[in-house]
């Protein structure tokens, strides 16, 4: 098992430093773009050389990479080329309001899919089930950004309950913390729930008809228990392909959804920079989501060779 | 990743798996019902509108549904209807363009992967597997931000940020396909690699791929209401509907019902691409005939 593990992480390693080359060549691609940026439009074509050689634009495109990737493995990011601010700091305060507004969402997503999915698995030819199956339907086809904002328009315009937008550090308000974080949480995590409680019905339906669920039965266990001791581990396997899956849509999905809450997360962070064209801080913006992606994407790997023995041995 | 993933537990025959036969065609009736909408707004803007979805009337500013503009207008005086059906026309050619572009580069290169299992294989999955680390939605961001925000830009990145996807499907796809005696029998023949991708694999993971392509279809037409949401995508004054959500978001304690209609339609959209993928799958996809 740990050699399985050790493979993956040096697949990861791997991937990591691939996507990050991908990264810089997609965002250095066009020569003289960021000096120009940085010195704005009425800059001379000389002014432009001299930034570029200020910035260490003129050196070899391996030469800037490496430049560039040896800092992030310290945790260095570099300076904005637009606000001369440093790029990391900000980058790590906005990547904890998303890491607590992408973990919520999660939790409400699975709070919602495993009772759903079960029930409407268990009643699946009754009609709450079938409701059940219609609704998540339906959920899978309101992005969260549109119900994001169809709840800000019954909560927080009609209703008056809760607060449009922005956001409160939990250390200062926890109150209007939680406040703030429940509509973007529950707008982030709708879509995800409504598609994890279609996995859950038809991975249970999947268990229910297997033959250790009978054995279990004939064992004198009554059906609910034989599906809540033999039958929820081996439902969990796909469904946890699926959330894995969805990790990557929910991290950018949570760009959007700040839009909407006008959350200052990393999502915010980026539309921003992206709105100065300012280069560096985006091309660290970027590194870390794709860092994130592939690491969420690790976890579930390792998760899976510890839950599953089958997969242990696998090549 | 990928090649990490354990496929699904194999589908078992079961005795009374009696497809429920009226739900899956429902499926798909209820899909094509409602992208015939959406191609049919589409298709009317093109030569009517009820007025110039980019006209401006100031003295018509956030009017209520009514007689003459019957679901209102917008904070420039804009007729929404108009809008809504012009905005059927950006989605769907985002939607066909992104799509399109995904196919072109996925499914080719998926079956080269599948029919060379190995080395080459496991060279170009890899790669997949990097790509498949950018998801659409941010690979469009980044290309605004490089290249500048507009329809093509996003329609591009979407496509390119589609294509692991669609490489995915076909390799495992070929891979079945690979197996099959009928493809022996040909490369026994001495048939090359090139007639064996064209004449045998290609036709039979097609169905597999028409379901991708549906799925990829919503998506594409979901990331385009979000990025021009963000400004990051259709340029005023063209109506998109993410757009006009936008623009909807800032006149919510005036006129709450503008947020509404373009949201229904993005709905309608996504929701009738998603069940012609279920109903296609069910119908096409050998793997799901039992499923459910």
């Amino acid at each position: 098992m740990l050699l399985t593990i050790a493979r993956r992480i040096g697949i990861f390693a791997a991937t990591l430093v691939a996507a990050s080359i991908i990264t810089f060549l997609m965002l250095s691609i066009l020569p003289g773009n960021a000096a120009r940026v940085a010195l704005g439009i009425e800059a001379t074509e000389a002014q432009v050389a001299a930034q570029e050689q200020l910035m260490g634009l003129d050196r070899p495109l391996y030469v800037q990479f490496f430049d560039w990737f040896g800092h992030l493995l310290i945790g260095d990011f570099g300076t904005s080329t637009v606000s001369g601010q440093e790029i990391g700091p900000q980058i790590g305060d906005a990547l904890a309001i998303t890491g607590v507004l992408v973990i919520s969402s999660v939790i409400l997503a699975l709070l919602f899919a495993i009772p759903m999915g079960i029930l409407s698995a268990v009643r699946q030819n009754k009609a709450d089930g079938v409701i059940i199956s219609g609704i998540s339907q339906i959920g899978i086809s309101i992005p969260g950004f549109l119900f994001g904002i169809l709840l800000v328009a019954l909560f927080a315009v009609k209703l008056k309950w809760l607060p449009a937008g922005g956001w409160d550090d939990p250390g200062d308000d926890f109150v209007g913390f939680l406040e703030h974080l429940i509509l973007p949480a529950i707008a982030l995590g709708s879509v995800q729930g409504a598609v994890l409680s279609r996995y859950v019905r038809s991975s249970v339906l999947e268990v229910m008809r297997e033959d250790f669920l009978r054995t279990a039965r004939a064992k004198g266990l009554t059906p609910n228990r034989a599906l809540m001791r033999h039958g929820l581990r081996n439902a969990a396997i796909p469904v946890m392909t699926v959330l894995g899956l969805q990790i990557a849509s929910l991290l950018i999905g949570a760009v959007v959804i700040e839009r909407v809450f006008a959350i200052p997360g990393l999502g915010s962070l980026l539309l921003d920079k992206v709105a100065l064209r300012d280069l560096p801080s985006i091309q660290g913006i970027v590194m870390v989501l794709v860092a994130l992606v592939l690491l969420l994407n690790l976890l579930i790997d390792i998760a899976y060779t510890i839950v599953d023995p089958r997969l242990r041995s696998a090549s | 990743m990928t090649t990490t993933t354990p496929a699904p537990a194999a589908p078992r025959l079961r005795k009374n798996a009696i497809p429920s036969g009226k739900r899956r065609n429902g499926n798909l009736v209820v899909g094509i019902i409602l992208i015939g909408l959406v191609v049919f707004a589409a298709v009317l803007s093109a030569f009517w509108t009820p007025f110039d979805p980019e006209g401006v009337f100031p003295g018509e500013l956030l009017l209520p549904p009514g007689a003459e503009h019957l679901l209102g207008t917008d904070n420039f005086g804009r007729d929404v209807l108009s809008s809504i059906l012009r905005g059927a026309q950006i989605s769907l050619i985002v939607g066909i363009v992104a799509v399109g572009i995904a196919a072109i580069l996925g499914v080719p290169f998926g079956i080269v992967a599948g029919m060379n299992p190995g080395r080459l294989d496991q060279f170009m999955m890899r790669g997949n597997d990097i790509l498949l680390a950018f998801p659409a939605l941010l690979l469009a961001i980044i290309f605004g931000a490089v290249f500048g925000a507009n329809t093509t830009t996003a329609m591009v990145a979407l496509g390119i940020g589609s294509a692991p996807s669609f490489a995915s499907i076909a390799r495992s796809g070929t891979q079945q396909v690979m197996s099959r005696e009928y493809v022996q029998a040909s490369k026994a023949s001495g048939k090359n690699g090139w007639f064996v991708g064209v004449k045998h694999v290609l036709p039979n993971i097609s169905g597999i791929l028409i379901v991708q392509a549906s799925v990829s279809f919503g998506i594409a037409v979901l990331a385009e209401a979000a990025l021009s949401y963000l400004g990051l995508g259709t340029t005023p004054p063209t109506p998109s509907w993410g757009r006009m959500l936008q623009d909807a978001q800032g006149y919510l304690y005036v006129q709450p019902l503008l947020v509404v209609w373009p949201g229904i339609a993005i709905a309608i959209a996504v929701l009738g691409f998603n069940l012609l993928g279920d109903g296609l799958r069910d119908r096409l996809d050998p793997r799901m005939q039992v499923k459910r």
